[in-house]
């Protein structure tokens, strides 16, 4: 991926069309990753905006070594943007601190009552469903991300569902 | 558990998030655009500073790192400031390089990494003292090992050695520090040649030719070279001096990396050349320039003992893995040196004293090793052997050392199923049951010693052995038409076979030596044979046989016909 590397380069010189390119190709990645997150459309978009912006400053910082590095920090910049968003919503009902509702119709809302459940379980199994659900990513990418390889992501996978089959079962 | 884990991937599978419309995408960029659209002025060591913001350093040791992070990747700078012993100039460079090593090395390598720059440290103290015996340059070759720098060509043998002025061998050892010096911008024009700062890579040039001119046309007057690279506040002086009879002509290249700390933006500030004539080279002004130095170095011990105190509060809010045994044995601390006989342990900056005393650092008697007998290995799994029967499967593998697994296999490579084996052994057996006939199974094997050291196999495959048929086909709706001299035997199999009959007049048939025969090799569930030239009134017997596919014969009872007349 020679050019994401000549992408940031650029960008790390202040170029601002390329750094252009490099939103024009991972916003969509951002964007689903932050959906994955938060209940409401406009809150991942300006999610996706802050975390732009953080990454265009940190990019000074930022030795780049190859491609799956670069998403790696980029997810991490979009996750402090996450948490920080929590905090600010702190006195308002958030989805991850709510009570499981038990009439919970799942039929148009599976994605929302899946990610109920999902916000549940241990950080390791959220990331990955995740990344995989949201971020539409093949197990191998997310294990490159995450900096596991490849078997590990399967395994933990293969958990993070039946976990999750579990605190759905048990709800 | 199979069914239900992929009832949950499959609900997981649909869901889908609505992507940004591009109309959405481009007021999104117009906030992003307005967010970076900070004005700014970048310099090369503006750009270093922020690099190092991010490591809990004092600010000085930072200053002198943001230089040695120029020299990344050069290995040639490095091999020099690898070789700096204590003592020398370029030493304080030495260690920093190895903190940014370190610190830019993943947590779990640290340890290992301060071990073996530790030993190291400890091995160059032995070095020291071989190198004042046998490494002694005469003054007569400093001409040509001079013009050998002025061709900016670097000696192929290090020369080291603490001693005074007027020793050749410290002639010797000004070349190679020069060599060092000259190596040190030279890689760091690269650095900005790459950067695409070609103005700033110009005055690192013009000061590396200036320093050469220098050198070379002292070349011929047994000159004293000192070439120096030394931190100061927010500075970064590289100093080249020649001193011929009482006159010193000095080439200084000073970096100036103060950052403004009220403002972003950060002015640039003219790389300063200064050749200076004459400072009398008298015992006092040498005597101040050594005090100078010492002090730095003070300085430096100082600056180190505390970082090593924000390192070691580091280290206690960090995963417990790498603590212990392989602590930091470094500047700043205590080292080992072996004194008349007797193991001492004495502060770093006291080593010098020693070592020019004949001592030498190290444990006496053994040299330094650290063993370790924590297991942080994982197993290895190797021998993946499967068996299968129709609806079961035998697994077998072999660990290098004792291990538990876990065994999930399904038939996508999503799993879905499991198997524990929860006894710690080298060769396990898994037994797969209630399997489906004929299918392909994915596997994959987990397996963890009594450390706690997981490993995951590749993933692996098996295919279940189809279902045996061992029924043999039968007979139905057999017919014969029959007239004079031709007859049409016709009749159906329960399953695809080929046909074949016997047939004679004499009763019981035996098919060994039956008369007649006629066969069709072609699976079908309706057969039929028209047979002709019979002789006419007679009864017929016949026996009908098929074979299916996977070989089972079904063979009928007799049967008979009689022609007409």
């Amino acid at each position: 991926m020679e050019k994401l590397k000549i992408l940031v380069e650029r960008s790390k010189d202040r170029d601002h069309e390329a750094f252009r390119e490099i939103f024009e190709v991972l916003e969509p990645r951002v964007f689903s990753y932050a959906c994955s997150h938060v209940e409401r459309r406009e809150d991942a978009m300006d999610i996706t905006q802050e975390t732009f912006i953080d990454l265009w400053k940190a990019l000074k910082k930022f030795s780049y070594r190859t491609p799956e590095e670069f998403y790696g920090f980029m997810f991490l910049i979009a996750k402090k943007k996450i948490a920080r968003f929590y905090k600010s919503k702190k006195n308002d009902v958030s989805l991850e601190g709510s009570e499981i509702d038990e009439g919970f119709t799942e039929e148009h809302e599976d994605h929302r009552f899946l990610l109920r459940h999902i916000g549940t379980l241990s950080e390791k199994y959220q990331e990955i469903l995740r990344l995989r659900y949201w971020s539409g990513m093949k197990l191998a990418e997310a294990a490159k991300i995450l900096g596991i390889d490849e078997g590990t992501a399967k395994v933990r996978h293969h958990r993070a569902l039946a976990m999750l089959r579990t605190r759905m079962e048990n709800r | 558990m199979k069914n239900n884990n992929n009832d949950i991937e499959s609900r997981l599978n649909n869901v889908s998030v609505k992507p940004l419309s591009e109309q959405e995408k481009g007021v999104l960029w117009r906030k992003i655009e307005k967010g970076i659209a900070t004005p700014e002025k970048v310099y090369f060591w503006q750009k270093i500073a922020d690099s190092f913001s991010s490591f809990r350093l004092q600010t000085s040791v930072a200053v002198a790192l943001m230089v040695a992070v120029l020299f990344s990747g050069t290995s040639v700078a490095f091999a020099y400031a690898d070789s700096a012993q204590p003592g020398d100039a370029l030493f304080p460079l030495s260690v920093l390089k190895e903190k940014i090593v370190i610190s830019l090395a993943p947590t779990k390598n640290q340890g290992e990494m301060r071990l073996k720059y530790a030993q190291k440290r400890i091995e160059q103290g032995n070095t020291i003292l071989a190198g004042l015996s046998t490494n002694v340059v005469t003054s007569t070759s400093t001409r040509a090992l001079a013009a050998t720098i002025a061709t900016g060509t670097v000696p192929a043998t290090p020369v080291y050695h603490g001693g005074s002025t007027s020793s050749p061998a410290v002639v010797g050892d000004a070349v190679n520090r020069l060599s060092a010096t000259i190596a040190y911008l030279q890689a760091i024009k690269t650095d900005l040649t790459n950067s695409g700062n070609t103005s700033g890579a110009q005055s690192i040039q013009t000061a590396i030719d200036k320093m050469l001119a220098q050198v070379s046309s002292a070349a011929n007057q047994n000159p004293v070279i000192v070439a120096k690279v030394q931190e100061h506040k927010n500075q970064f002086n590289i100093t080249v001096s020649t001193t011929i009879a009482s006159t010193t002509t000095t080439t200084k290249l000073a970096l100036n990396t103060k950052k403004d700390t009220q403002r972003v933006t950060i002015t640039e500030k003219e790389n300063t050349l200064v050749t200076k004539q004459v400072f009398d080279e008298n015992k006092k002004n040498k005597k101040d320039d050594d005090k100078k130095y010492n002090d730095n170095n003070r300085k430096y011990d100082d600056h180190d003992r505390d970082d090593d105190r924000d390192e070691r509060d580091n280290e206690k809010d960090k995963d417990d893995d790498k603590k212990g045994f392989l602590g930091w044995i470094g500047i700043g601390k205590k080292i080992n040196v072996c004194h008349k006989g007797t193991t001492i342990n004495i502060s770093s900056s006291a080593v010098n004293a020693h070592l020019k005393h004949g001592d030498r650092t190290g444990a006496c008697t053994t040299t330094t090793t650290a063993t370790t007998t924590v297991d942080t290995i994982a197993p290895v799994i190797s021998g993946i052997a499967s068996t299968v029967t129709p609806t079961t499967s035998k697994i077998v593998w072999n660990t290098n050392e004792n291990a538990t697994a876990e065994l999930l296999y399904g038939t996508t490579t999503s799993f879905g199923s499991s198997v524990t084996l929860s006894t710690s052994r080298t060769n396990q057996e898994a037994n797969l049951s209630g399997l489906t006939a004929d299918t392909t199974y994915h596997f994959v094997i987990v397996a963890k010693d009594p450390s706690g050291n997981s490993a995951t196999s590749t993933t692996n495959s098996f295919k279940t052995a189809v279902v045996p048929d061992t029924t043999t086909p039968t007979f139905s709706s057999i017919a014969v038409a029959h007239a004079s001299e031709t007859a049409t035997v016709s009749w159906n199999t329960s399953e695809n076979a080929s046909g074949k009959m016997y047939y004679g007049t004499a009763t019981p048939l035996v098919l060994s030596t039956a008369p007649y025969t006629r066969s069709e090799n072609a699976l079908s569930l309706n057969h039929s044979f028209a047979l002709t030239g019979l002789a006419t009134s007679t009864t017929y017997y016949f026996v009908l046989e098929g074979k299916d596919a996977a070989g089972n014969t079904g063979t009928s009872t007799e049967h008979q016909f009689t022609t007409g007349a």
